[in-house]
């Protein structure tokens, strides 16, 4: 860490705590604001609308349902798609001609934005669970199959070449020297591929609206001009993005702590 | 599409199969092999295409969607560079501010449009904030990674030469940040324009004009052609944005010389 420059000192208060300052004061503003009774607008909903509503939902098991559902479409379509972003990165990685050939076209096809593939999707699959997970799928695809991409490209030449005057066949080559050597760069395409997965999933509920999910939890609420159901919508959705990075982080450092002996 | 105009060779094989899929597409789809409600052909898309230009006001609608991009791109990156700095110069700040940034940034960029559509409604404004709030969180990240790699020394050099808070900014803070600084608006051009599509998606009205717009009326009217167009269009403009951005960035930053 650096120091800090001369003209400002840390604050006494301890570092640990430092940053639930401005949250704490956030809701404490927020309750204040309700309590005062000052703010009447409907949009303006209390600290403890939001917790009641939120127990509320866990009471009738609603809130799990629709967590269950995000989840599990979250996961499906990031299987799917950072399995196949990994198989076609290490094949067009290894082989110099399936690049050639096939790199321009999925070049160009990553120029298209996410988004656009909504419509054609909700043709070609419908509304349901299959176009949803299609379409996370194709989000996770892409950050694995790019980081893959560049990660076999960059397994240093020596390697490979000591490989081969050891003899190893191709498949011994692949898992001992190329998969390992490549493993923080496909790890990062992973770990990015969670993430967008998940911001896939919550538009995917907004974009192909049948069904259940935290995404569902937000539009309904919108609809209804159900604030407090909104807020905790928003409030979950950012637990349970910032439980998967923290999620992939520990996973990545864990497998690759070889690399840093 | 024409990548061939990169610095890499140009290898031929790489037409190949693109030009072997809209062969195969074609084939596919006059032969009726496929539903041709679901997948139609190449020429039936440059058909719409062409009549969405000639028609429709398709150029209209394309300027539209680039207005919107650039507004909320230039509202996004400025508000993401000026926060940046704060985090990145006052240890004050990115103690207190920082863990509230890094969660929210956290936060789904989805979970804003309730909130932003009951703010705001279903209007351009909340259409060009969606896309600010995109491209802010890049910005921010770059420019305050690129402040903490200011080389201390530079820091020493500005006070003994007596700078002033606003000197050291903008003759040593700014400039040292700007390689990082462009590449988080590199980053946000690209962001943005993933959701300027995404915001004509989800905060939609009937009167809103662009290229998600026209894409979701091709939706509603099941017409697979006019999506098709749209996909393209949104494709090659990301694409030209891209490049665009990058030739910037070098041009900027000519004056280090070289690279590596």
């Amino acid at each position: 860490m650096t120091t800090p420059p001369r003209y400002l000192h840390p604050a006494a208060i301890p570092p640990a705590l430092r940053g639930w300052v401005l949250p704490v004061l956030i809701v404490f503003l927020w309750w204040a604001g309700y309590a005062s009774g000052r703010i009447t607008s409907p949009l303006f909903v209390s600290p403890g609308k939001v917790v009641d509503s939120a127990l509320e939902l866990i009471r009738t098991g609603t809130l799990w349902q629709q967590l269950g559902a995000s989840l599990a479409r979250d996961l499906a379509g990031f299987a799917a798609g950072a399995l196949a972003g990994l198989t076609l990165g290490v094949l067009l990685g290894l082989s110099r001609l399936a690049e050639n050939i096939f790199n321009p076209t999925l070049n160009a096809f990553k120029q298209v934005s996410i988004f656009a593939w909504v419509p054609l999707i909700s043709l070609w699959f419908g509304l349901g669970d299959l176009a949803k997970v299609a379409f996370i799928g194709l989000a996770a695809f892409w950050p694995a199959f790019i980081n893959t991409l560049s990660g076999v490209r960059g397994v240093p030449k020596e390697l490979v070449e000591v490989a081969r005057v050891l003899g190893f066949g191709r498949l011994q080559l692949v898992r001992r020297v190329i998969l390992p050597a490549a493993l923080p760069a496909i790890f990062s395409g992973i770990y990015l591929a969670l993430i967008y997965a998940w911001l896939a999933t919550l538009g995917s509920e907004y974009l192909l609206t049948a069904g259940v999910g935290i995404g569902n939890l937000l539009t309904d609420g919108q609809e209804q001009f159900r604030m407090d159901n909104v807020l905790l919508g928003v409030i979950l959705v950012g637990l349970i993005g910032f439980g998967f990075t923290a999620l992939a982080g520990g996973l990545e450092r864990y497998l690759t702590r070889w690399q840093r002996r | 599409m024409s990548a061939s105009h990169s610095r890499r060779q140009h290898d031929w094989r790489g037409v190949v199969a693109p030009l072997l899929f809209v062969a195969l597409w074609q084939v596919a789809a006059s032969a009726g092999w496929v539903n041709t409600k679901l997948i139609v052909s190449p020429l039936a898309v440059l058909q719409a295409g062409w009549q969405e230009i000639t028609a429709n006001g398709f150029a209209h609608a394309l300027a539209a969607s680039l207005a919107r991009d650039l507004a909320g791109f230039v509202l996004g990156s400025l508000a993401g560079i000026a926060f940046g700095v704060l985090l990145g110069l006052s240890r004050w700040a990115d103690r207190l501010l920082g863990p509230t940034f890094h969660t929210l940034r956290q936060i789904s960029l989805f979970a804003w449009i309730p909130l932003i559509s009951i703010w705001l409604g279903y209007t351009d404004q909340a259409r060009v904030l969606f896309i600010a709030v995109a491209a802010f969180y890049p910005v921010v990240l770059s420019t305050h990674e690129g402040i903490r790699s200011v080389n201390k020394a530079q820091f020493e050099v500005a006070q003994v030469y007596g700078f002033s808070r606003w000197q050291r900014l903008v003759r040593l803070v700014l400039p040292a940040a700007s390689p990082q600084i462009l590449t988080g608006l590199n980053l946000a051009l690209i962001y943005a324009w993933l959701a300027t599509i995404g915001a004509e998606f989800l905060l939609p009205s009937f009167d809103a004009t662009g290229v998600g717009a026209t894409v979701i009326r091709g939706r509603a009217a099941f017409r697979v052609d006019v999506i098709i167009v749209g996909m393209l269009v949104i494709g090659l403009t990301g694409y030209a944005l891209n490049r665009l951005a990058q030739r910037l960035e070098d041009r900027l930053l000519i004056w280090r010389g070289p690279a590596h």
